[in-house]
């Protein structure tokens, strides 16, 4: 009999867990998730801009929203207002189910019975949940750009609007259409490495724990502990002392110029760390009893 | 090729200062069902674990199929499969799709296969619903399922029959003894059930508290424990037991019926039962009945376990 190859075993194994993923609804879970927030995006934008314009008290304002605010822009923000807290939470809660719920339930027991070295179940729990990471940032790039360009207009140039708190420099600048497509794209792929370094995380948390409950409550609260005190006012002296300080790359791509020094730099960090939260959490299951 | 699919010795797991298994030692033939009798707790599931490498011993050595498990653990285990404690699947996913997903990482399985394989445990007819619609019964057919394929020889079932009605009892030992007989597949069968061990297995290792108290071929377990039963009334109990030691039997039991008799049982096996016959007729006993005492697996299995037993203060049940 052929025996099939450690690669082969791990690709078959992460079709099986995206397989489980879909038959779990967690795609149109999070597509349901997904798309309240934009819709509440859009209904906060238009109350805004209804507001102002009535007033008149904040001419500059409607002006810039009614030039700026596009499909790009629009996509931009929910992503802003997503990648941070929403999908964290989305990962954080699957990713501990998909392990330590299955460890609970035995059916971790079940796969392992078969002839597949334990680093390669884990690895595939990685890649199936970066590939969901994945799906999650495809379905609200499209999702968001779709109400965007239907209710304000398709492109446009982009208003970037104060990212001292993301990138530490004060600046606000008009990025022309012709680079805010760019951006658009860049800041959507930079984001899929910060998911993947919470994927990891998260995996290795379960494989620590083993109980489904822990190994959400703890990280997830961790992570926005650190979040918060990274972007709260008064707090941020503690910022360069944050295990997460390193993970959102994509804001230094709404940056003029591309900060690509910042992405190379926090961009190996967190791969770094990526790295060792895998092999912490393979060698710790490596050596668990089932 | 070794003639037995696990050669075992000295497996030992310890948590802290509880000896969980203590230097089990097993030798199961190829081809045959191989009982592992024990009460619950007794540390068979955990040898089973042990044995499949999904935890570690602090000691054993281990061969399967001729083959060192802790070195080359993944090749033996494609030929291998097992239900451990209970069969646990992905119930969202069909009977089908959890074998097709379950098996292609053990090797190459074709439609034909599963489909052939769901056929044997009698599952064909439902091999397209989700498995949470399955009830325990089910569900133990498709976890053998899953053990047999994709052409395994060696499969562990962890008590197979627990939660299961009297018919599904007996298919599942017809189903047994056919994979054996049909397919020469070795079966290792963890049970603290002893009439299913009795009515199915070849050889039995009988353990408790993590240690054995014996290993034999099933036919022959009963040798050594044979008796021999008198019955006579109340009135003749020591006329024909004082006959019989006479003669050099020795008294086992001695045990009241309701009917006014007495049931005496003597050690030995049934060629001394003209003997007996004659000794007691000549003390002119008058005799209700005598005959060969047909001691169960369970007998001895209570025989064997009774001294070893220490939890007797919180299981209030216990012979």
């Amino acid at each position: 009999m052929n025996s099939p190859t450690t690669m082969c075993q791990i690709m078959g194994l992460t079709a099986f867990e995206c397989r489980k993923l879909w038959l779990q609804k967690r795609f149109s879970y999070s597509v349901a998730v997904l798309t309240v927030t934009t819709i509440l995006g859009l209904t906060a934008i238009h109350l805004r801009l209804a507001k102002e314009s009535s007033a008149q008290t904040c001419a500059w304002l409607v002006e810039i929203m009614g030039k700026y605010v596009n499909g790009v822009n629009f996509s931009i923000a929910i992503l802003g207002a997503t990648v941070f807290t929403i999908m964290p939470m989305i990962i954080g809660i699957f990713t501990a189910t998909c392990f330590a719920g299955e460890q609970e339930l035995n059916q971790l027991r079940t796969i392992a019975l078969r002839p597949v070295p334990r680093w390669a179940i884990f690895l595939s729990k990685f890649l199936a949940m970066s590939i969901f990471s994945m799906f999650l940032l495809l379905a609200t790039l499209t999702l968001s750009y779709a109400v965007g360009a239907t209710f304000f207009r398709p492109s446009g140039d982009i208003f970037i609007w104060d990212p001292a708190m993301l990138v530490n420099k004060q600046q606000q600048f008009i990025l022309p259409e012709s680079k805010a497509w760019g951006r658009l794209f860049l800041i959507y792929a930079l984001s899929w490495f910060t998911l993947t370094y919470l994927v990891a995380l998260f995996l290795m948390c379960a494989a620590l724990f083993k109980k489904t409950a822990t190994a959400i409550i703890l990280p997830l609260g961790f992570y926005f502990s650190c979040y918060f005190i990274e972007t709260m006012p008064l707090m941020e002296l503690l910022k360069d002392f944050l295990p997460t300080r390193y993970i959102f790359i994509g804001k230094y791509s709404m940056a003029d110029p591309i900060l690509w020094g910042a992405i190379a730099h926090d961009g190996l960090f967190t791969l770094a760390f990526t790295a060792l939260f895998l092999a912490i959490g393979g060698f710790v299951f490596n050596s668990s009893d089932l | 090729m070794s003639d037995y699919a696990i050669e075992a010795s000295g497996i030992t797991k310890r948590y802290g200062s509880f000896v969980a298994v203590d230097r089990i030692s097993l030798r199961v033939p190829a081809g045959t069902i191989f009982g592992f009798l024990g009460p619950n707790g007794a540390g068979k599931t955990t040898v089973i674990k042990i044995l499949l490498g999904l935890i570690t011993p602090d000691a054993a050595a281990v061969a399967i199929f001729g083959k060192d498990l802790f070195t080359r653990r993944n090749e033996i285990v494609r030929s291998v499969g097992a239900i451990v404690e209970a069969p646990v699947f992905f119930e969202y996913m069909t009977a089908r799709e959890n074998l097709h997903y379950l098996t292609r990482v053990s090797g190459p399985v074709t439609r034909l296969q599963i489909q052939d394989t769901l056929r044997t445990v009698g599952l064909e007819a439902v091999a397209d619903k989700p498995v949470r619609t399955f009830s325990y019964g089910m569900k133990q057919r498709l976890g053998i399922a899953q053990a047999l394929l994709p052409d395994n020889r060696l499969i562990f079932l962890d008590e197979p029959t627990n939660g299961l009605d009297p018919h599904g009892i007996m298919g599942i030992r017809r189903l047994l003894r056919q994979l054996r007989d049909e397919r020469g597949i070795t079966i290792f069968l963890s049970s603290h059930l002893l009439s299913e061990v009795e009515q199915v297995c070849d050889h039995v290792n009988i353990i408790n508290h993590g240690a054995t108290l014996r290993e034999a071929v099933v036919a022959d377990l009963g040798k050594g424990h044979e008796r021999l039963e008198v019955q006579v009334a109340e009135a003749d109990r020591g006329k024909a037991t004082a006959a019989l030691r006479s003669e050099g039997f020795e008294l086992a039991t001695d045990e009241p019926l309701a009917d006014t008799t007495r049931l005496l049982l003597f050690r030995g096996g049934g060629e001394h039962l003209p003997a007996m016959a004659r000794a007691l007729v000549a003390a002119g006993v008058d005799i209700l009945r005598l005959g060969k005492n047909h001691k169960t697996l369970e007998d001895i299995f209570v025989e064997l376990t009774h001294d070893h037993v220490s939890d007797h203060g919180a299981d209030r049940f216990r012979v």
